[in-house]
Parts: structure tokens; sequence; C-alpha cells
């Protein structure tokens, strides 16, 4: 009972804490801010692959032909001068030029000169399918194609960026906050007074989480409900970041202990940060993998919270994630408690 | 007046020294510099990845080796298995002598197309069509050029936050009230305060740039980021200003962050026509002149550079006053 008593006490002082220091007001102020660029600034459709320009100078202008019967007249180009501008404007652009005739067709390749082998004969193969189809009937496909989950909705650009903030926001304000919290109280003093009091590390561990906890449970559900409104995956999508939250939480607390002020941690935590936000660049282009991205944990997790937001039908992942999550917690909480009762409460490391 | 910042900036390096900030700062930036070299050959060079069973003969797998990484599975539920993994991997195994493409149904348009283009091309036998490359220059990829800016931009933005905690320290350690009785001016605390954070950031994108890019360009690339310095200046003093702790500090960090990273990745993707939103914004121009010295020289980097140092120094200018009242010296 009087742990229980020790518990709150500490839990009241630090959301104090956290509300004198506008913590609450600020993550609703972001969660506006957010939900404002989600909703009317980012843009529902995105390009991020090459922009490719064709110009057609073969007998009969077959390849053009096809590309305007299929309704990609917007990458015929009238000339090779005007192919070369804008594949020399634009550093993302290629461009192919269909030459000869049906019996000896040619296509010049117009690169940025940056492209690795397995682009330039990927583009061969594209062209070369698209003078087959032109001037038809080709060899016939020598593939059939098959759709393990067929009709999977693709989710608007703006809306398919919310898991990234809600794991790279929501997630790692716990892991910034809880680190401050300490130094705060390095800083004020009270650590000393805790020191001489007879609880221990994990009261101060559970109150430091709680709240952190709490405000990023604030800070998502603010978030999911501004951007993507009501809906019944916000239990699971919250349940996700909750655990995540505090696992970088008390990473947070962990990490934090053994830095003195906010000054040095300062550095660490930007490293932190851009380690666990690396796995982004595969969110919008799943076709490519960082080295090592699979063993952090922001990989799987920005896939699950996007699968639980926006459902395909996946099954079979929750469940390894969930389990995957508790065994870090139980981990890092170790540690935590380890740091803080030496470090900070003893003060031997 | 020299003696006062030399003194007030000998105790911050003494400081920095001692709780190790002074090897951090130091650090890390290499740190991060190395991984983002680690990681750029996988951004520079991003390609498919085949998953095929032992169904799918070896001149297909060596031939699939020609458009990216191919994943050998050991049977079809494997196989199966890896592309229903987050990433979009196609599978490819043979059935009845046809090859057969596999997908989740998730994917991007391209990696369908794509997948079959390259079978089909493999299956065919050799190519009616003949191809030759029109000549190029042998030019970088500009990946590594926008990871070099933005690890720059960072690096401007972590020399500024640097200056806000110094200054946030002695607000609230209450250091600042103890100088603001001395004969300390508010010109030279921002001096002493800013200079050698100042130093390091410049010195440190240097070494950022010779890790990621090597050794070319490094006077322009200096003359660039000494143009956008009072950008860091200016992110320390809003630091300051509005925070009396460290937990406060942290939480302007997050609000004043959401425009610092959001600015030059507006400016990546807004058209032209557009740009002229970001033109109030000193971070639009630090990263706009970067943008000109790193990828695209054919535009002016002179007037970039006087833009990022103009608008910087107008925002610092424009804080000043309240900040001296605030601080009191």
């Amino acid at each position: 009972m009087r742990g229980r008593s020790r518990l709150s006490a500490l839990l009241r002082q630090d959301l104090l804490l956290a509300h004198r220091s506008g913590l609450f007001a600020i993550v609703l102020g972001l969660a506006v801010v957010l939900a404002l660029v989600v909703n009317f600034a980012l843009p529902t459709v995105i390009g991020l692959t090459a922009h490719e320009y064709v110009v057609d100078l073969a007998a009969g202008r077959p390849v053009a032909r096809a590309l305007e019967a299929a309704g990609r007249g917007d990458v015929l180009l009238a000339s090779v001068d005007d192919l070369k501008r804008r594949v020399a404007d634009d550093r993302s652009a290629v461009g192919l030029v269909f030459r000869g005739t049906p019996e000896s067709p040619q296509v010049e390749l117009h690169l940025q000169g940056s492209e690795p082998q397995a682009t330039v004969n990927s583009l061969e193969a594209v062209a070369s399918a698209l003078w087959n189809r032109a001037v038809g009937p080709g060899p016939g496909s020598a593939h059939r194609l098959v759709e393990l989950r067929p009709g999977s909705a693709k989710v608007p650009f703006n809306k398919d960026f919310v898991p990234i903030l809600l794991v790279f926001e929501v997630v790692l304000l716990g892991f910034m906050f809880a680190g401050v919290m300490v130094f705060q109280e390095k800083a004020e003093g009270s650590i000393k007074a805790y020191r001489v009091s007879p609880a221990g590390p994990w009261p101060y561990i559970i109150s430091k989480a709680a709240v952190n906890l709490t405000l990023s449970l604030v800070y998502g559900l603010l978030l999911v409900l501004f951007t993507l409104g009501p809906r019944p995956a916000l239990l699971g999508v919250l349940g996700l970041v909750a655990l995540a939250s505090l696992l970088m939480t008390l990473f947070g607390l962990f990490l934090s202990s053994f830095y003195t002020g906010l000054s040095d941690f300062l550095y660490v935590l930007l490293l932190v940060i851009i380690v666990f936000t690396l796995p982004a660049a595969s969110y919008f282009s799943p076709a490519f993998k960082l080295p090592l991205s699979e063993f952090m944990p922001s990989y799987p997790l920005l896939f699950g919270v996007r699968e639980l937001a926006f459902p395909t039908g996946k099954t079979g992942f929750l469940a390894p994630m969930v389990l995957t999550l508790l065994a870090e917690i139980a981990v890092v909480a170790g540690l935590a408690r380890w740091a803080v009762e030496r470090k900070l409460l003893r003060g031997v490391l | 007046m020299l003696r006062r910042v030399k003194n007030l900036l000998f105790k911050d390096a003494l400081f920095a020294v001692r709780e190790n900030i002074l090897v951090y700062s130091l650090l890390v930036p290499v740190v991060l510099a190395a991984v983002v070299r680690l990681v750029l050959p996988s951004l520079e060079g991003m390609e498919l990845t085949f998953a095929v069973d032992h169904s799918v003969p070896a001149a297909m797998v060596e031939g699939l080796e020609g458009y990216g990484r191919v994943e050998v599975l050991p049977d079809r539920a494997r196989l199966e298995q890896r592309v229903l993994a987050f990433d979009d991997v196609p599978g490819v195994y043979l059935d009845l002598d046809r090859h057969v493409v596999v997908l989740e149904g998730n994917e991007e348009d391209y990696v369908a197309e794509l997948s079959g283009v390259v079978i089909d091309r493999l299956a065919g036998g050799p190519d009616k069509v003949a191809f030759t490359v029109a000549p190029h220059p042998d030019i970088e990829s500009p990946v590594r050029d926008y990871a070099l800016i933005m690890l720059i931009l960072l690096n401007i933005i972590v020399g500024g936050m640097t200056i806000g905690m110094s200054v946030v320290e002695d607000r609230q350690t209450r250091a600042i009230e103890a100088l603001a009785v001395g004969p300390m001016r508010f010109h030279e605390y921002i001096v002493a305060k800013s200079a050698l954070a100042l130093i390091a950031t410049l010195a440190l994108s240097l070494v950022m740039a010779v890790i990621v890019r090597g050794t070319g360009g490094l006077p322009a690339l200096a003359v660039t980021v000494i143009a956008s310095l009072p950008l860091a200046v200016f992110v320390g003093l809003v630091m300051g200003y509005l925070a009396q702790d460290q937990l406060a500090a942290i939480a302007v960090v997050k609000v004043i962050g959401l425009p610092l990273a959001a600015i030059p990745v507006v400016a990546f993707f807004l058209p032209a026509g557009l740009r002229w939103v970001l033109y109030p914004f000193p971070n639009y121009w630090a990263f706009e002149a970067l943008r000109r010295l790193l990828v695209d020289p054919s535009l002016p980097l002179s007037t970039a550079n006087l833009a990022a140092a103009g608008t910087g120094l107008v925002a610092l200018a424009a804080l000043l006053p309240a900040a001296r009242r605030r601080f009191r010296l």
C-alpha cells in the first residue's frame, strides 16, 4: 500500500512537471499542425519512380501510336533535342528514342550517367516490350501472373503518411521526454531527495513510463482521429504504438542514465532517432530494403501499423510482432532498472 | 570586450570538454556521415529483389541477376511466404514449362510490370531490338548529394541547438543573472556562446562532405555553410529565448524541429513555380544554396548564398531585441 502511494505521488509529480513544461499543450498543438499538413498540404498521389520520355522516329511511329492508344501520350516528345533537354533538366529522367523499321528496330537510351547496370537492363527490357507490343503480334508472354491476395486497395499518399508520423513522431516522443525528465531532476536536485527515500527504482521507472505513455497515447489518438477519423482499427493501432512507445521510453531512461545533461545527450538522441528512422526509406518503396533494416524495431512496426490502419487482409504478422515487442520491453526494462539503480539512485557507475 | 568574450568562451569550452559534450559533438556527426556512407550504395543502386525456388532453371536465375538481387528459396511454400513479407519482392517459379510471377497483390504497379517484362525478355531469346546508349556525362547519383545536403542541414541545426542548450543551461543555473550584473554586454554574450559551435559546425560539415563525397569543392562548400550560419544562431537564440529549463528546451526542439525539417523536404517536392512561398525562410535558402552547389550548378550559387545569409540575419535581427530584454543583459 505504501509502495502504491509512493508511486501515485511520483506519478502526480511527473504529470505536473509535464503539464508545467507545456508538454500536453505541445502534443495537442503538434497533432493539430500535423493533421493540417496530412489533410491539406500533402498530395494524395506522388510519383517516386523515374520520369520516362519517348521519341518515336521509327517508320510508321508504332510505339507512339500504341502509347497514345493506351492513354500514355504524356510521355511522348516531338524531338530528340526536346528529350535531351528534359533529361538534362531533370535528374530523375531517362529517355528512349525509337528508330528503324519493324524488321530492324533500334533504340537509343538517354541516361543520366549514374544509373546502375540493373536499371539500364530493365530499361532495355521495357523498351523491347514496348516495341514488341506496338508492332505485334509478338512472341507472346512467357509468364503467368498470380496474386496471392488480389484486390488490395491503394491508400492515398497523404493518409499513407500517418503510420510514418505514428512511428517516428509518437513512438519517439517518450524516448526524448523520458531522458529529459531525468536531466531535469538531476539539475533541480530532486533525484538526490529520491535517493534517500525508501522507494526503489521501479516506482521511478513506472512513473516516467506511465507519463510518457499517456503523452504518446494522447498524441497518437488525436493524430489518428484528426487524419483517419474514428475507425475500428484505432484500438489495434494505438495498442501497437503504445507497446513501441513503452519500449522507446524505457530505452530513453536506460540511455539517459549515463549522461549528465541534455547538452551531451542531444547528440546521442539525434543518432538514435536517425538510425531508428532509416527504415522510412523502405516504406514508400517496399521493393528496396536498406541493409540490416529487419533488425531495427521501426521496420516491422511501420508496416505493422500500416496494415492495422489500412488492412489488406495480411494475417499472422501481429502475434509475432507483439511477442517480439514484449520480449524487447522485458529486456530493456531490466536494463533500465539496472541503470537507474546503479547510476541515478546510487551513482556508482 | 575581447577578453570578456574569450573568458566566457573558454569557460564553455572547458565545460564542453569536462562533460564530454565536445567528444559527442565531434564524434556523432562523423558516425552519422559514416552510416550514410554505408547505406548509400543500397540507395544509389536501388534494384528489385526476385525470390525464386528450385524449379527455376539456372540460366533464368543467372539472367535475373542482371536485373536485381535474387534470393533462392527451397520450395514454393517458402517462396510464397517471402512474397507475403512486408517488402515488395516478386516471386518466380516454373509451372508446366511456363514461368509464374507471384505477387502479393498490393505492390506498386511497376513491380508487376517490370517482373513480367524481364521474364519475357529472358525467356524469349535474343532481342530483335538493337540498343545504343547516347553519350552522357559520367556523373554521381544525386542521392549521394541530397544525402550530404540533409546531413549538413542537420549539422547546422544541431550547431544551433548546441548554442541554445548552452543559453538554457545559463538560464536554468541562473549564471545569466550573474553575468547581467557584470560588465558583459548582450552582443558579447551571443558571440561567446556561438563562436565555438559555429566553428565546429563549419569544420564538421567539411568532414562530413569528405566522408560522403570526397575532397572536391570544399572551399565553395565552406562559403555556403558560412552563409547559412546565421540560421544556426537564430535556432539557438529561439531555444534560449523560449525555454527556461531542459524539459522546455526539448519541447521547443519538437515544435521548431517541424518547420526546420519540413521546409527543405517541401522544397524538394514543390514545383519550381511555387517555391516563392518558401523564400522568407532561411532554412529554405540554406537548402537551396547547397542544392545549387552540389546538385544543380546551372543555377547561380551566390544569389542563394546571399539569400541564406540575408534571411538568417533578418530573422536574427528581429529576435535580438526581445532576447536582450528576456536575458536582461
